[in-house]
């Protein structure tokens, strides 16, 4: 990934914010990061760390007490959208340029239309087709997602449909609107594991045809593996670390990716004890002062209790930010377990390979 | 004896038709007949009659029940109680002779010294079918030298009628007066009321509470909240009498009912609309409310979809269907009257009538009352389940 690539979406200074009970709280803090066309980005985290808040303001969909701090910028084929307030003012970049996917499929459509007509509402809206050039449009996209029958379930309500049918519907929604950016945020968390690796496979297909750019949301790294072209990493409303999926998984330097990776449970052996990470994510109630992660990080040094650190380079690809990147910090070894990560994976990935069977290796 | 054999054709032809949807809706005949399958089969047919059945049933026990404790009351303490509650003048009267009265008084109301024998004339007169009920009044007349007591019977007269309640004898002044005429005169007038009422309800509460959902902790939503609250702090009462005081004394509406006068129906058809207004603007509001936060309106947005289409498709839609359930309820609910509003309004309503028949023992008019409400409320709750079924494809009525 060395050529320059063209970047499609560039946040800069980030920092969002929530009014509640009279209280200004930070949830995303000072965060920047650029998403290049056509890529596949993954956000991981535990949840609560931002993710989902960090992405719902590229579509403006925050919650009507957050807000964006008048310093941060947001930049989409280089035009400020971070500014923009109203839907008025959104139309003609949220759905149509930018969609989202959300997590629950089983409350993402509206109980009472019927399938086709979510559907046929956005190819009408965004695309301007007639009703019957709607109705086979809407018909084409649950069978691209494939929907056995899509003449006769395009009349069916959603409650008529699994969950996993459903997701495939918000999919289907999603093309509808052909986007340059998909924001999938854990689009499979809330259904079970053979599902998921189905919809993961119909997401990653779909991708390589319309060859939009895909941000992927999830808490699971174990899900990215497989997709991600770039990962980000974030912890307590920052982004701890960013790299290609190769940095993340074979040369990660924050201790928090050490510790999501430890705790991949494909890694786990039979002999070896469930690796978790101790203690709960940062509060945003009271200030956060120094390295967020420190009060968990067995290698936390002093300074990570006062100061914040910067934004370390690695590689022309790879950054992260710790202390333990500076040059006065002491040489640390990550974890036993993931120092052999790559063994490791390609054993995980046989094994999944063994259990999904269309599921094909990175 | 025709109107009896067409009566009972007419119980045979429903009993047979309960027992066609039944069979056909546990496939077990027309299995193969698509087009009975989906019209008699349908779960929604089914489903009504099964509903009509047991509030049959449960109809025919609150009658029961209220029967036996009616009669319960007219024969404590040997009928005294009673009698001295329908016979004018009891104290100033012969003995004998006051008793007599009161044996003719209730021979015109049909009592029997037999409890079931007239709980199962009562129930063979409500059954809905043509029936011709020939009335007649009894006299009492005492012999002056003998001391005897003698009836006579006069034959007021016959009549068909599909439903008969039996006949009201003290809250009216034409004496023998069918229940059935008292109640739905009684009810035409709470009706006049009722339906203005829930009119002003429907179409004030509703935009009231989309208006505060729509710009929720705004200037509108604050003083719609404060006046939602206050009626639910205020009992009822006090608040129709600030209405009327608003609407009669400073507006200078007409406040006694008057019959064939419009205007006069306004000051308790708005008091009752005013009131019953907020309790829908709360729901719509709080449903609406729910909408907004839901994750389809959410996705909705995210799809691009403009403010006004998310409102009008995907939050005003599904706000409502769970309101529309109570709207035959409220309507049909409009022939039973409210006794506080037709009190201070004085309007001759139902409200009023099921008071002054408790007082004066009126127990036909008591009785009828129980089953007409009895009946308006099951028809109202069947409706709304239809109504909510038709506009909501989640339900169906199948057992599963
Ligand atoms: N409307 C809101 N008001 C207050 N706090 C919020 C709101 N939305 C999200 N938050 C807080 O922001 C933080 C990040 O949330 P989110 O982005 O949803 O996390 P996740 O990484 O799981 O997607 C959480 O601590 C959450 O409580
Ligand atoms: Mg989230």
């Amino acid at each position: 990934m060395a050529e320059e690539r063209e970047k499609i979406l560039e946040v800069k200074n980030l920092s969002v914010g929530f009014l509640s009970h009279g209280k200004k709280m930070h949830v995303i803090r000072d965060v920047s990061l650029d998403v290049y066309k056509g890529e596949t980005l993954a956000i991981v985290g535990e949840s609560g760390s931002g993710k989902s808040v960090f992405t719902k303001t590229f579509t403006g969909m925050l919650d009507v007490n957050g807000f964006i701090d008048p310093k941060s910028s947001i930049k989409f084929h280089g035009e400020e959208i971070s500014k923009k307030k109203t839907t008025k003012e959104w139309a003609g970049i949220r759905g149509k340029r930018i969609a989202t996917i959300f997590q629950d499929p089983m409350t993402s459509l509206n109980p009472l239309l019927t399938i086709g007509y979510q559907i046929m509402e956005v190819l009408r809206l965004h695309h301007g087709l007639s009703k019957q050039e709607a109705k086979e449009e809407a018909i084409n996209l649950l069978r691209k997602v494939r929907i056995p029958e899509p003449e006769k379930r395009i009349k069916d309500y959603p409650f008529q449909y699994s969950g996993g049918m459903r997701q495939r519907v918000v999919i289907a929604i999603a093309l509808a609107c052909r986007p340059e950016i998909l924001i999938c945020d854990e689009p499979t968390t809330a259904l079970d594991v053979t599902v998921q690796a189905q919809i993961l496979q119909l997401i990653k297909e779909l991708q390589q045809e319309y060859n939009w750019t895909t941000i992927f949301i999830t808490h699971d790294l174990g899900v990215v593996a497989n997709i991600a072209d770039r990962i980000a990493v974030m912890y307590g409303g920052q982004i701890v670390e960013y790299g290609t999926a190769e940095d993340i998984f074979y040369e990660p330097a924050h201790p928090y990716t050490w510790a999501l990776l430890s705790s991949l449970p494909q890694l786990g052996s039979k002999d070896e004890p469930l690796v978790y990470i101790k203690g709960n994510p940062p509060s945003f109630n009271t200030e956060i002062i120094g390295d967020a992660f420190a009060i968990r990080n067995e290698y936390a040094m002093k300074i990570d209790y006062v100061m914040d650190p910067p934004m370390f380079q690695i590689s022309d690809t790879h950054f992260a930010k710790t202390w333990l990147l500076d040059k006065n910090a002491p040489k640390v070894e990550k974890p036993l377990i993931i120092q052999n990560l790559r063994a490791r994976m390609k054993q995980a990935a046989k094994d999944l390979k063994r259990e999904v069977g269309d599921y094909d290796e990175k | 004896m025709a109107t009896y054999i067409i009566g009972y054709l007419l119980i045979i032809l429903v009993v047979a038709f309960v027992v066609f949807v039944e069979l056909v809706g546990h496939k077990v005949i027309f299995v193969n007949n698509a087009r009975i399958q989906t019209i008699f089969g349908h779960p929604l047919l089914r489903y009504s009659l099964r509903r009509i059945g047991s509030a049959i049933i449960s109809i025919l026990l609150a009658i029961t029940a209220t029967f036996f404790l009616i009669r319960f009351k007219v024969d404590a303490n040997g009928g005294l109680d009673f009698c001295k509650k329908v016979v004018t003048n009891w104290d100033k009267m012969n003995e004998t002779i006051a008793w007599a009265q009161c044996a003719a008084t209730k021979a015109n109301l049909g009592i029997t010294e037999n409890w079931f024998v007239d709980l199962f004339t009562y129930f063979f007169n409500i059954l809905p079918f043509p029936k011709t009920i020939c009335v007649s009044s009894f006299e009492s007349v005492v012999d002056e030298i003998t001391g005897s007591v003698q009836y006579y019977e006069v034959l007021t007269g016959c009549r068909t009628t599909v439903m008969y309640l039996g006949r009201a004898f003290f809250i009216t002044a034409a004496n023998g007066e069918f229940v059935t005429d008292v109640i739905f005169s009684k009810m035409g007038v709470s009706f006049e009321v009722g339906i203005i009422a829930v009119l002003v309800e429907i179409f004030l509460g509703y935009p009231m509470g989309m208006m505060m959902a729509r710009r929720k902790d705004g200037i509108f939503d604050r003083i719609g909240n404060a006046y939602i609250i206050s009626i639910d702090a205020i009992p009822g009462v006090a608040y129709y009498y600030i209405w009327m005081v608003i609407l009669c004394t400073l507006i200078g509406l007409p406040r006694k009912y008057e019959a064939g006068n419009f205007l006069t129906l306004l000051a308790p058809a708005l008091t009752m609309g005013f009131t019953g207004m907020a309790g829908i603007a709360l729901w719509v509001r709080r449903y609406m409310l729910d909408e907004f936060n839901s994750d389809y309106v959410k996705f909705a947005r995210s799809k691009g979809l403009s403010e006004n289409r998310i409102l009008a498709v995907h939050i005003l839609r599904n706000a409502i269907v769970p309101l529309v359930r109570s709207i035959p309820a409220a309507v049909l609910g409009a022939l039973l009257g409210t006794f506080y509003l037709e009190k201070i309004y004085v309007i001759p309503g139902v409200g009023g009538l099921l008071v002054d028949a408790n007082d004066k023992s009126d127990f036909y008019v008591l009785q009828g009352i129980i089953i007409v409400s009895a009946l308006i409320s099951v028809v109202s709750y069947l409706l709304g389940d239809i109504v909510t079924a038709v506009i909501d494809p989640r339900i169906s009525f199948s057992k599963e």
